[in-house]
């Protein structure tokens, strides 16, 4: 059970490569550039992760993505959520 | 209470890594939480130039690290290799190495990499702001 942290984009090479790492136990926390996946609902890590996916919300609000993450339904956290998260996962990855 | 370590490796300014480190920080805090130190590697070094000097309608991130310390007892540990690279060292590294200036103070100290692995060892969780 690992929490990946990604911090670039969803079409750099650092989030091929924890989609490619991603394990069934896993959860994914998105944050600082990694909040544009808002834009597109299709990328395929929200289907690969559906339920243990999030958007840390202050970085969407940081960048006026807060409403488009809520119009197409995409699960936002805030920060003290982030740290549920690592209470909840002993191993982190960031992937930067 | 779980007892958290943060590795740094974003630049100030340049990289928003060491803003979400201290947001995190504090959230870790007001959780009941514990944070043991921080380990500063690679651009993370910056963060402790004592000659940063921001307008001051912006947040000084080596003043609230220093906050963070004196609050809260987090040890700042600054990779030394990294930072001599990159033209940061302490008042004695200066006279070893013959500089006029220095610019790297207490709280934050000069270590080496064996500390980060202490950190880790001695922390229930190690999380990477990069």
């Amino acid at each position: 059970m690992i929490l990946h942290i990604l911090t670039k984009a969803p079409d750099s090479s650092a989030s091929t490569q924890m989609q490619q790492a991603i394990g069934d136990q896993d959860a994914v926390l998105l944050i600082e550039e990694a909040v544009t996946a808002a834009l597109d609902p299709s990328w395929a890590a929200w289907q690969q992760c559906h339920t243990r996916i999030f958007l840390l919300s202050e970085d969407l609000i940081a960048r006026g993505l807060a409403s488009i993450a809520a119009g197409n339904g995409l699960p936002t956290l805030e920060m003290d959520g982030f740290v549920a998260l690592t209470e909840q996962y002993e191993k982190t990855v960031t992937w930067y | 209470m779980i007892k958290y370590g943060f590795l740094v490796m974003g630049a100030p300014y340049s990289s928003p890594a060491p803003h979400s480190a201290l947001r995190f920080a504090h959230a870790v805090l007001a959780r009941g939480h514990q944070i043991a130190g921080v380990f500063f590697y690679h651009d993370g070094v910056h963060n402790a130039s004592s000659l940063m000097t921001p307008p001051q309608d912006e947040l000084n991130l080596r003043e609230a690290w220093t906050e963070l310390n004196q609050q809260h007892a987090v040890q700042l540990d600054v990779c030394i290799a990294a930072a001599l690279r990159r033209g940061l060292m302490s008042e004695s590294e200066a006279q070893r190495h013959g500089r006029q200036a220095f610019n790297i103070a207490l709280p934050f100290e000069l270590t080496g990499l064996g500390q980060l692995l202490e950190l880790q060892q001695r922390t229930d969780r190690l999380i990477t702001f990069a």
